[in-house]
């Protein structure tokens, strides 16, 4: 295509020299005249050619759409970097795969009420802040698509009311999957996203709504950083180093969330709450985990009707006060909770499954309070390694002895005789247990008569 | 003669390696990002130039992911003996001690924890950085140790009033504003 253009252009060029020459020997009238005509042809080749040759480019078919025009895209591989900044929506037909490498962003976004469906992006950016779509401006709509990347996935820089929903983002652990910088009013839903930095990251962008999304194999699930006023609905955070970290947030509200499994790191747990005030933790699932719920520096928040299972530890305050742990179900945890250095925390009317319960006044409530001693927590602080002594009798002895002050103590002055909520016990455990005593036994009997039989 | 040159090369052996034992200068630790979090904010600490770190005189070494935090956790705990503290070369990563540093503060510049403020091993380095970037503020450790550390939301949310987080985690958070503002 160019050499046939460079040639076009050379035969005009000749034809303006002749012409040029002609121009002496003939009138100036009729120089000007055909001089013009030449002028108008190459006008209209230099504005004709290279959009023709461009014309295969999604690029260019972007750059002719009129606002709230719909482009549909062919199936096949694009090796491109798009800016939009119309309102424009870009559909793609099949597979669509826009493929790229550069330090741009693959896909840019900016103004008002983009589009973007049925679209795969595969980002190979290697700079530190490379990502594979990001956008800025208002009222944009990125669904059913699919993202590989090795940074970033996308970025949010100044976007609000953005709604981002039935995507896939795959990552190399090297950038966050959802990355939101002073964004706020945005919506993030149904997501799956894996192996990635920190699967949805909010700083400075408030009242979001990150709903029904689903990460895993990550370093944090969703992480929150002076973001306040978001709410996290429903979403699952699993075999990640941590389900959900909220650092220095206000009146979040973690709801019907299930943070479980992350406990593949010394420092894992499901959900850690750090400087938060006013926020509410509520109907959220912990389960298998390092920590259940860490929460330090934290005050006024409500932590209600969580189900926290099978955790190494179940909660654990540092410098948390004023907070209000109530209705939640503690089953099956190592060591149920641990408080230092913590006061006036509002603590009851949980289930602490491994308390002794008596119920005398039959209002459902134990008799005995559940105490959690910090001895231990406060014994390893400074030594990781007294850990080896986790329960063994002469710790508990000496906890026993040295009762820690009773304000250092967490206490939960009426904990509950029943659970707040269907815990689905596993069963499976306890048959193993019985087939494998049945076995034995069974081995055992016959070792027995028969060597008896040979004697 | 031999003999001779071998009790002299045993003799610089023995020297050099008692040298060595009399040697106590303290040398930063390596980061492991794996299991390393910050000793304040519990951040999992990547390794690069925003990194610190502590060395207690028990040989305890805490590591932080921000120079904000590893300053917080200095107010907080006074009592602690504190044998060394390093900082990171903003452009070339290498291990710093802190009071040879020079300090950069700048809102523009995004730290882990929105502190803004890095460090450079050269004075120049530093000087290089404030004449590229505007609104940048040229610290010594010195002129450190007196900074607000008030992190970039901050400013922005609470022009002039006070934040009310309790930084020792005593009842008492209403005095903290002013414990803050004594401290620094």
């Amino acid at each position: 295509m160019v050499w046939i253009y460079s040639s076009i252009l050379q035969t005009f060029f000749t034809i303006i020299e002749f012409n040029n020459k002609e121009k002496f020997l003939r009138e100036r009238g009729e120089g000007f005249m055909s001089q013009l005509k030449y002028m108008l042809l190459i006008l209209v080749l230099v504005l004709l050619l290279p959009r023709e040759t461009d014309a295969a480019t999604l690029q260019s078919k972007i750059e002719r759409a009129a606002p709230g025009e719909t482009i549909e895209i062919s199936e096949g591989i694009y090796e491109e970097n798009l800016v939009i900044t119309k309102p424009i929506t870009l559909k793609g037909q099949g597979e669509v795969l826009i493929r790229s490498c550069e330090e741009q962003p693959a896909i840019m976004i900016k103004g008002q009420r983009v589009s973007l469906e049925q679209i795969q992006v595969e980002y190979c950016g290697e700079e530190e802040e490379a990502t594979a779509i990001s956008i800025s401006g208002s009222k944009h709509q990125i669904t059913n698509f699919e993202i590989e990347t090795k940074r970033y996935g996308i970025r949010l820089d100044g976007a609000s009311e953005v709604n981002i929903q039935n995507g896939l983002i795959i990552g190399q652990r090297k950038g966050n999957g959802i990355d939101l910088w002073e964004s706020s009013h945005n919506t993030i839903q149904n997501m799956k996203i894996a192996k990635v930095q920190d699967g949805i990251y909010l700083e400075q962008s408030h009242k979001n709504t990150l709903r029904q999304n689903h990460i895993q194999g990550s370093r944090y699930g969703m992480h929150l950083m002076f973001a306040d006023d978001n709410v996290l609905e429903k979403n699952i955070a699993q075999y990640n180093m941590t389900g959900t970290m909220l650092m220095r947030v206000k009146h979040v509200q973690v709801v019907g969330n299930d943070f479980s499994y992350n406990r593949n790191n010394v420092n894992a747990q499901g959900l850690l709450i750090y400087f938060v005030e006013n926020s509410r933790i509520a109907e959220n699932s912990l389960t298998g985990n390092r920590v259940g719920i860490y929460m330090e520096t934290s005050e006024e928040n409500v932590m209600a009707n969580n189900k926290v299972m099978d955790n190494f530890i179940g909660v654990q305050f540092t410098k948390a006060n004023n907070n209000q742990l109530t209705q939640n179900t503690f089953v099956g945890n190592v060591n149920e909770a641990q408080a230092i250095e913590s006061s006036n925390n509002k603590i009851h009317h949980n289930y602490w499954d491994a308390s002794a319960k008596l119920d005398l006044k039959g209002k459902g409530e134990s008799i005995f309070p559940f105490v959690a001693d910090p001895y231990f927590l406060t014994l390893t602080a400074d030594v990781p390694e007294f850990q080896l002594f986790f329960q063994s009798p002469g710790v508990l002895l000496l906890q026993k002895m040295l009762k820690s002050p009773a304000d250092q103590v967490l206490t939960d002055e009426a904990p509950l005789m029943e659970t707040t909520m269907e815990v689905e016990r596993t069963e499976t455990s306890a048959s193993a247990l019985w087939m494998m005593s049945v076995g034995m036994m069974i081995v055992s009997t016959s070792l027995f008569i028969v060597g008896r039989k040979r004697v | 003669m031999k003999k001779k040159l071998f009790s002299f090369l045993v003799l610089i052996g023995v020297l050099s390696m008692l040298a060595a034992c009399g040697d106590k200068e303290v040398q930063p630790v390596a980061i492991n990002e794996e299991t390393d979090t910050c000793a304040t904010c519990n951040m999992a600490v990547v390794d690069n130039q925003y990194a610190t770190q502590v060395i207690l005189e028990n040989g305890k070494s805490l590591i932080f992911d921000d120079l904000g935090c590893m300053y917080e956790w200095m107010s907080e705990n006074a009592d602690q003996k504190i044998d060394a503290e390093f900082v990171r070369d903003y452009d070339n990563k290498e291990w710093v001690p802190a009071d040879d540093a020079a300090y950069v503060y700048n809102q523009s510049v995004k730290t882990p924890m929105a502190y803004n403020v890095i460090s450079f091993e050269q004075k120049a380095d530093a000087e290089k950085f404030v004449a590229n970037h505007a609104g940048s503020t040229l610290m010594t450790a010195d002129e450190l140790a007196k900074h607000s550390w008030t992190q970039n939301h901050e400013m922005m949310q609470n022009m002039g009033e006070g934040h009310s987080h309790s930084e020792d985690g005593t009842e008492e958070s209403g005095h903290d504003m002013e414990q803050e503002n004594t401290n620094h």
